[in-house]
């Protein structure tokens, strides 16, 4: 069995998201994943994003494959729901999205504990417009 | 082919899902862009049609600000990360005199707009005329704000807002329920006083 940690920070890199608005960076999220060989990626998602007047709370899940590019590159591939929560001076609307995620690692090297590093995009998507996440993260293969 | 399942399960809710959350949140509600141009079926006294149109931009003060011809009048509007505004340039007349009290920056929508939510704005100024204070009041409140479906000319708008708009300047009250539609903008539109109503008819969007 390995699991690797990675402790994230999320920014939005999408200029469409939410309405073309500057996004405030803040730390967030961690990605588990387990499997003997990363045969499955699990990933939960806890997003905080602070716009211009409202806050967004996102939660959620994603499943996916990871893919192999050599020894030290994978590419995991996710689909998920988070449960969104969007906040404005005591008003407020929750609703469930779906995401499709895509994480990239590279592995320094193939041994125990070893040190990785990595980044995922993340999209809620709507079929119109999608709302993007950029991950980096850093752990460790165990 | 088991392990697999999971995957596919949430792929299928995934793609099932109406996505209104997303939609709501990533939605313009109100596209600004020159060239953009909507067109009303306005039914009062009389019914005629009524052409809003994105001319152009300007720069004042270092703000780009969106020129919106509506029906002749030209109306100028700032959009800032979460708000919308609309400048209005607020006067009186005195003896057939025309007192400006300078310009304002209405707020003109939240967004992206929540349900439920209300706000409200108010200006006052004050001026000397021939040695005489005239004051002027303005004030602008948003509330009664949900969200809805909408069925116009057989077309179904699906998370369209409603809001109710409660304009007051000096002992003058306006009030509207308008309507918007994600990535079309103003829908709708009731002036109930005036028993006025706006509909869409057509829209297009300079891409």
């Amino acid at each position: 069995m390995s699991i690797i940690l990675l402790i994230g920070f999320n920014l939005f890199v999408s200029s469409s998201v939410p309405l073309g608005n500057a996004a405030t960076d803040v730390p967030s999220g961690f990605a588990l994943m387990i499997g003997g060989k990363y045969k499955v990626d699990y990933d939960f998602i806890s997003s905080y994003y602070s716009g211009s007047n409202y806050d967004i709370n996102l939660y959620g899940v994603a499943l996916g494959k990871e893919l192999k590019l050599g020894k030290r590159i994978s590419i995991l591939p996710e689909i998920g729901l988070v449960n969104g929560k969007i906040v404005r001076e005591g008003a407020s609307e929750d609703g469930l999205s779906p995401i499709f995620l895509v994480r990239v690692a590279y592995l320094f090297t193939t041994e125990r504990s070893a040190l990785q590093i990595g980044f995922s995009l993340r999209e809620v998507f709507n079929g119109q417009v999608g709302a993007d996440f950029l991950d980096f993260g850093i752990g460790f293969r165990m | 082919m088991v392990k697999w399942a999971p995957i596919f399960l949430i792929l299928v809710l995934a793609l099932g899902c109406e996505n209104s959350f997303s939609t709501r949140i990533t939605s313009d509600y109100f596209p600004l862009k020159k060239g953009n141009k909507w067109i009303y079926n306005v039914q009062g006294e009389n019914n005629y049609q009524i052409e809003i149109k994105v001319t152009g931009t300007e720069s004042i003060q270092g703000d780009s600000i969106f020129l919106v011809n509506t029906g002749g009048e030209i109306k100028r509007f700032q959009r800032e990360p979460g708000t919308a505004s609309r400048m209005r340039e607020l006067f009186t007349t005195c003896d057939g005199e025309k007192v400006s009290f300078g310009t304002i920056f209405e707020p003109y929508l939240l967004l992206p707009p929540i349900e439920g939510e209300k706000w409200e704005k108010e200006f006052r100024f004050n001026s000397i005329y021939h040695g005489d204070t005239i004051e002027k009041k303005f004030s602008v409140k948003i509330d009664s704000l949900i969200n809805t479906t909408v069925i116009l000319n057989s077309e179904n708008y699906k998370n369209v807002y409603r809001l109710r708009r409660t304009i007051i300047e000096d002992s003058d009250s306006l009030i509207q329920y308008e309507w918007f539609a994600p990535n079309i903008g103003l829908i709708k539109k009731e002036i109930l006083s005036d028993s006025v109503f706006w509909e869409l008819a057509s829209f297009a969007f300079d891409e």
